[in-house]
């Protein structure tokens, strides 16, 4: 069955051979083309049986996707599921290659990778064995008479960032500790002296555990293919076309092993669109390899312009922005930020034409309001257009997941339920959640933690649009009322709570779902005694029935069973604690929702969905909210702008972070005097980086658009932002007749 | 079970012949050479003068089970033993003669024969401080890990016989790697050389200072080799191939000497080669006997499944198929796909329940997979549970830490010895109680561990139940109160005796306390099967430690190490729990090693890379370290790769060796990472099944 494909997409299908680059805009098919490529070259029987097509893409969710879309082909050709190619990101392809030969990196063969949320929790142990020793640290940063219990609670996740950033820039330059510390003997500075001792002592403790991190993983491929020759040839042979997707947000150690694998057959496609590069600050992604790669002379550059994606409108606001930043942008050093070809509309006779434009489809609403009231406005907005709209899709795209929080948190008690993929996903920590509140029910037998379990619990019983809020909030009274709880939980044979609660007039459904739950409580209280990973699974077999939340139970399980043997004094109160920062949003797990692993929008018409701008990447709404499009979120290198990363009780606004990475960068490049220059210059650097990455974020948002697009801004936290200068000059554009 | 007729000849052979018995597995070799054993009793060969000799115990349980057969005549039993336990139990017996001759330089010590767990922490002792001065910075390894590699070294010294010198240059002549990396090899033959000084200083033997001493001073040794002559007649050693060099060295040079000997061979196995096991050197005993014979009647493997494992073979191997090879169809292997982890565990057990259903034994039934977690056991075993379904599980002991009952009794040592300072935390106390006390529930638990326990400086201390206020006993009851004050009394009386011998103090509180009615260890086996392991780990420490390490509060110090994980006797094979009532959960490696055929087995997850064995190791290598590996080699890719597929081959051509009815293998979609798994084995399936297509059945979970 083959598909109907545009003129520019079957240029890219004659691909045989070779290097390719491919720059593809927003909207134009770049997975159907890619997945489309692989089963063709399958089809081709270009492959010996023992070899495969290796797509390497950027997240796990275009993992799903790409599987799904490729095993789609390769099935109607009468091959075995997932036969003949593999599907990875660049930390799932660094493991395949470490775990095969382990010891050739240093590792035993059951090495262990640290999840996010264990590795912070050892930077954050460094960090306060550092600060102990080390007061003239802060008397050197920290402005004078500052809000000293403001800054004490946010200084850790500064700290936090400095040292992250550090050991992250640090390993993909591969500079040791030992190496940083030989160096850096004589430099009086102190913010270098914390991060390379907080470097050396994290190692140690990662070798101890016999782990490694995510950027260790990917350092530790790269050394593997270096050392054994042989090795890299047999991977070589195994994967003889290497098609990557999202190159530009391609790192440096993912273009060495890419090129690496590729070198003997030369056989490598890469896609991506510089203009949608945003994860270049604090990571090592650079939008400058995709582009440097187009311009190599062995290189046949292609181009994806068209896109059936977007409207008419919002497809010429997006190329205003293009346009408008190369020729008008204030800041001349940001004019490079966004790059052409620009988008081109699909012809009418394609199989995907883009939709037509309605009246007003693209609205910037410049009016003046404080965050609060931007939400309102928003979400009554959405209300309305959801009454009319049950078979079209919608999306409220925000620049933080605090501030998607908020927004779905406003949704609910407007009565709207919103479908949330925000950095931990709703099921994610609905789950986390859960588990979290009945450990703490355990650690601390009281009924108000009892009525918590029990919230969750019943929610998880019943279908969210079956939920009777005000049965759950009776239920809840009734048992905040048992008294004693043991009569309820543990009754001795004189003891009779149902007679307690008819006392309170209840039905005997209400009877049933309270003795359901009681012989579930008394399970669980008595799976207490066994180790914390048992107990974990006991609670979710007995309350979760979707693969995903269980598989997600099962993981959760693996992590805390694994800092409980790494912190042997660990009881149900730090295990708790732990879930609740998955909870609230602060700690990523791989987490195993659908949405993790592959979010189709079109599941969800007649709903609307609240997510960051980063994660809406890939995906598409008929209708788009784009919020907080300010002078805060959206810096322009104008005088009156701020920047996220430069504290407030930090002296003379300086990036931190920044200034740490910059000392490795300049050491690396072999400056000799790296480790003594003063701080300021990466400050500014970084400002420049941040404002560019904040132009292809909005480029991003724009395009994430099919028939409507509404932005909107707020005046921040103390009122004195404004709207962001692009979005402004896009007014314009919109007030100008789109001219 | 009937014999078949070749094994009758094997059973009838004559006693006292020496013969080399070879064939593939499944063709009841074992079986009639247990036979043969009985015959050679019945017909009134001494028993106490045949020697049964096995690479492993495991290996020895079919010998075990037919000896304990009321039918044999009364008597004496033979000895059944592995080559390690013969060296510890000679060199035991021959102290006088070895404490001058073997190096020991205090020879007035009694020696201390090690386990495996007293081994690593007097090992831990030498490398903790040189790991702090920056031993093996480059490498990211557990401790336990760490001094597992420094041993299996130490062993293959003297498993393969050669020096500990040439422990560092042999590894470094493999490598091709960065030279830099080479200076680990030289840190972890440091290690072992000071750990073997610090033995011989101190009289402990560990399993290769056993082995060395046995073979380098005993066994020459005149009088040694008259006790063994005045004793031992007739040797029975059944799986040669799974056994080191030493082992058949010492078995070579005995046979000429010995009247009757009968030696077995499995051509398919060397399944422990990665821990010296030499099956080539295994086959040379051949050349020591009389006459070869070779078994070749298989026993009931469905042909289909014969087909397989020779296909699989060729998929694993990645080796061509020939053009005109004929699709085959297997009808007793089934694919089920899943997407997650705990779904497949869901189908694998609808899978038994069916099979049980149909009238399967589950005991019939064997769930094999890489690793065998304690998660993966109890989230099958609660799933199974719910169907009335048993599982049995063979994997190593769970660390005794993890243990309630172990829990409940370290909290019962803290209280009773305060002078130890070790503080008890009330959510401690509470599940202590919980376990303790039959019935008791977390909430009353939870009143009285937070109202009768007392910090102190001079140590916790519980109040008497009367101090409670009227309405909060009442709460927490009488009958618990009454409980809670013969726990509270026993604790003064052991206080008072200050039982300063930990073993003897667990064995009191479960005896005289714990495991008595209305208390939570009466009738309990897993309670009482856990509570003889802390005991067994208390006296292995109080035995072999502290003698060495006098310390005034050696009780607390063990209780410290067991709580950080360093010692727990977590290498007792809980062998003893088998069950034929029961669906075997097993890791496919421990399996393999039971040696027993299953008819229906259950493979798990072969997308994962576990099923591919891993050789190589930061700090070790099974075959640079093995008899054969030429000098100056280096172990490159290709042989990685030849290597591990030959020891998937052998694997999981031993496994479906052993299945007699039909496969069931469930692969998962998405793994713990969110990566879809693409294992060498998954691999080699889906290459089946390309040239093979409808080969197998599938299912959709």
């Amino acid at each position: 069955m083959m598909p109907k494909l545009r003129r520019a997409q079957e240029e890219v299908l004659t691909y045989s051979g070779g290097k390719m680059g491919v720059s593809a805009v927003p909207g134009s098919g770049k997975t159907f083309t890619l997945s489309y490529l692989a089963a063709n070259l399958i089809q081709k029987n270009v492959l010996q049986d023992n070899q495969e097509i290796l797509i390497v893409t950027l997240v796990n969710s275009a993992v799903g996707n790409f599987s799904k879309e490729i095993s789609k082909y390769t099935q109607a050709l009468g091959l075995p599921r997932n036969f003949g190619y593999r599907v990875r990101t660049l930390h799932g392809l660094s493991n395949d290659i470490v775990r095969e030969r382990p010891e050739l990196a240093g590792l035993p063969a059951d090495f262990r990778i640290l999840d996010e949320t264990e590795a912070n929790h050892i930077l954050l142990d460094k960090i306060e064995a550092w600060r102990r020793g080390h007061s003239d640290f802060e008397q050197q940063w920290i402005i004078e008479g500052v809000d000293p219990y403001r800054v004490s609670k946010d200084l850790p996740y500064l700290l936090v960032s400095i040292a992250g950033n550090f050991i992250s820039q640090a390993k993909d330059l591969g500079l040791t500790p030992q190496t940083i510390n030989d160096q850096m003997e004589r430099s009086d500075s102190l913010l270098l002296k914390m991060a390379a001792s907080i470097y050396s002592d994290y190692q140690l403790a990662l070798h101890m555990r016999g782990a490694v991190d995510f950027d260790d993983l990917i350092r530790l491929s790269l050394r593997c293919l270096e050392t054994d020759p042989e090795y890299l040839a047999r991977l070589q042979y195994r994967w003889p076309y290497i098609l990557e997707d999202e190159a530009q947000d391609s790192s440096r150690l993912q273009e060495m092993i890419l090129r690496r694998l590729s070198s003997k057959s030369g056989n490598w496609v890469r896609v991506g669109d510089p203009n949608q590069a945003i994860y270049e600050t604090f990571t090592t992604a650079d939008p400058k390899f995709l582009i440097n790669f187009l311009n190599e002379p062995d290189v046949i550059s292609k181009e994806l312009p068209n896109s059936g994606r977007s409207a008419r409108r919002i497809i010429a606001l997006a190329n205003h922005l293009i346009e408008w930043v190369q020729k008008d942008h204030p800041a001349e050093e940001l004019r490079n930020a966004l790059v052409r070809p620009l988008i081109q509309p699909t012809d009418p006779n394609d199989p995907k034409p883009n939709p037509a434009d309605s009246p007003n489809n693209v609205v910037i609403d410049t009016r003046k309001a404080d965050s609060e009231e931007e939400i309102n406005r928003v979400c009554n907005n959405v209300k309305n257009w959801l009454a009319d709209h049950k078979d079209e899709t919608a999306a409220i795209l925000v620049t933080s997941n605090e501030r998607g929080g908020t927004v779905a948190d406003k949704l609910r008690t407007m009565g709207i339920q919103p479908v949330e993929l925000l950095r931990v996903s709703r099921s994610t920590r609905k789950t986390a959640d859960f588990l979290s509140k009945c450990l703490k029910f355990f650690y601390r037998p009281t009924n108000r933690f009892l009525a918590d379990v029990f919230n969750l619990y019943y929610r998880f019983q019943i279908k969210e649009e079956e939920l009777d809020e005000a049965r759950m909030a009776m239920l809840s009274q009734l048992i905040l009322r048992l008294d004693p709880l043991e009569m309820y939980l543990s009754p001795t044979p004189v003891q009779d709570w149902r007679s307690h609660i008819q006392k309170t007039a209840s039905s005997d459904e209400i009877l049933v779902i309270l003795a359901q739950f009681q012989t579930r409580m008394e399970r669980w209280m008595q799976a207490t005694l066994l180790p914390i990973d048992q107990l974990i699974l006991t609670i979710s077999q007995d309350v979760f029935t979707e693969p995903a939340d269980l598989a997600l139970a099962q993981k959760v399980a693996a992590v805390l069973e694994r800092a409980s043997k790494n912190n042997p004094n660990w009881g149900l109160s730090e295990f708790s604690v732990e879930l609740d920062s998955i909870a609230k949003n602060q700690s990523k797990i791989s987490g195993f929702s659908d949405e993790d692993l592959g979010f189709d929008p079109e599941k969800y018409k007649g709903r609307v969905l609240v997510t960051t701008i980063h994660k809406a990447k890939g995906l598409e709404w008929d209708r788009v909210y784009l919020l907080s499009a300010n002078n805060y979120d959206f810096p322009s290198l104008q005088s009156n702008d701020r920047y996220t990363s430069e504290k407030w009780y930090i002296r003379d606004q300086i990036n931190l972070p920044a200034e740490a990475v910059a000392f490795l960068q300049r050491f690396a490049d072999g400056d000799p005097l790296a480790f003594f220059s003063p701080p300021g210059s990466a400050t500014l650097e970084a400002r420049r980086k941040y404002c560019a990455e904040r132009l292809r974020l909005l480029f991003v948002g724009i395009t994430r658009a099919k028939k409507e697009l509404a932005i909107t801004w707020n005046n921040g936290r103390q009122g004195d932002q404004i709207i962001a200068l692009p979005v402004a000059e896009l007014a314009n554009f919109v007030n100008r007749g789109f001219k | 079970m009937e014999l078949t007729s070749q094994q009758i000849l094997l059973r009838d052979l004559p006693f006292d012949k020496k013969i080399f018995v070879r064939g593939e597995a499944g063709t009841g070799k074992s079986t009639a050479a247990i036979a043969h054993l009985e015959q050679m009793i019945s017909k009134g060969i001494p028993s106490e003068s045949i020697l049964v000799l096995v690479p492993q115990r495991p290996l020895a349980r079919p010998y075990m089970q037919a000896l304990s057969n009321p039918n044999l005549p009364a008597g004496t039993r033979p000895s059944i033993l592995t080559i390690g336990g013969l060296a510890r139990r000679m060199d035991e017996l021959f102290w006088p003669l070895l404490r001058e001759t073997a190096g020991f330089r205090n020879p007035e010590m009694e020696p201390q024969f090690l386990t495996v767990e007293s081994t690593q922490y007097f090992l831990s002792l030498i490398v903790d401080p040189l790991r702090e001065k920056g031993y093996f910075d480059g490498i990211s390894i557990e401790p336990l890990r760490l001094y597992s590699q420094i041993l299996d070294n130490l062993n293959k010294t003297a498993v393969v016989g050669f020096p500990i010198n040439e422990i560092a240059p042999r590894l470094r002549s493999a490598w091709i790697g960065s030279q830099a990396d080479t200076r680990y090899f030289d840190q972890a033959q440091e290690c072992a050389y000071l750990f073997r000084d610090y033995c011989l200083e101190h009289s402990l033997l560990d399993f290769s200072l056993q082995l060395d001493v046995f073979y380098h001073h005993l066994w020459q040794n005149d009088i040694f080799q008259k006790y063994l002559k005045e004793n031992y007649q007739y040797l029975i050693y059944d799986n040669v191939e799974e056994d080191y060099p030493i082992a058949h060295t010492i078995v070579r040079e005995w046979i000429p000497r010995l009247r009757g000997t009968l030696l077995i061979l499995d051509e398919n196995g060397g399944y422990r080669s990665f821990l010296g096991a030499d099956p080539l050197s295994a086959a040379t005993l051949a050349d020591m006997t009389e006459k070869t014979i070779r078994l070749t009647e298989p026993i009931n493997v469905p042909p289909s499944l014969v087909d397989f494992r020779h296909q699989l073979a060729v998929h694993i191997r990645m080796e061509p198929v020939p053009p005109s090879a004929k699709p085959l169809r297997v009808e007793n292997v089934n694919l089920h796909y899943c997407r997650f982890f705990p779904q497949m565990l869901d189908s694998v057990v609808n899978c038994i329940e069916n099979l049980t259903r149909a009238g399967t034994n589950p005991g019939d039934i064997a769930v094999l997979s890489p690793f065998v977690s304690d998660s993966l056991r109890f989230s099958l075993q609660t799933r199974l549970e719910e169907k009335n379904i048993k599982l049995t599980t063979h994997r190593p002991g769970r660390e005794l830490r993890n243990e309630p009952a172990v829990r409940c009794l370290f909290a019962m040592a803290k209280l009773a010895h305060p002078q130890w300072k070790l503080k008890i935390k009330s959510l401690e106390w509470r599940n202590a109680l919980m376990t303790a006390i039959e019935g008791l529930d977390l909430i009353r638990a939870d009143f009285l561990a937070n109202t009768l326990l007392s910090h102190k400086t001079e140590g916790d201390v519980l109040n008497p139940f009367s101090q409670l206020k009227p309405e909060m006993a009442e709460r927490i009851t009488y009958q618990v109160g009454e409980k809670y004050e013969i726990i509270r009394a026993w604790l003064a009386a052991s206080h008072d005796n200050t039982m300063q011998d930990l073993p003897a103090f667990f064995t009191r509180c479960f005896g005289e306390l714990l495991s008595q009615k209305g208390f939570g260890f009466h009738q309990s086996y897993d309670m009482a099967d856990a509570t003889e392991r802390l005991i067994q780990s208390a006296r292995e420490f109080d035995s072999v430690i502290r003698p060495v390490l006098p310390q005034e509060n050696s009780g607390a110090e063990f209780l410290q190490l067991l709580e950080n994980g360093i010692t727990g006797a977590q290498f007792l094979p809980s062998w003893l729990d088998e069950r034929k009532d029961a669906v075997l959960l097993s890791p496919a490696f421990t399996f393999l090693m039971r040696n027993q055929p299953c008819p229906y087995q259950i493979w798990l997850d072969p997308g994962n890379t576990g099923w591919w064995e891993r050789l190589n190791q930061p700090l070790t290598h099974p075959v640079v370290l093995s008899l054969n590996w030429p000098p100056d080699a280096r172990w490159t890719d290709a042989e990685e790769l030849n290597h591990n597929q030959n020891s998937l081959v052998s694997h999981t051509g031993g496994l479906l060796n052993r299945c007699t009815d039909s496969l069931h293998i469930f692969l998962i979609q998405v793994d713990e990472q969110g990566n879809e798994p693409r294992g060498p084995l998954l691999q080699a399936i889906n290459r089946f099944l390309r040239y093979n297509p409808g080969g197998l059945t599938l299912y959709d979970a």
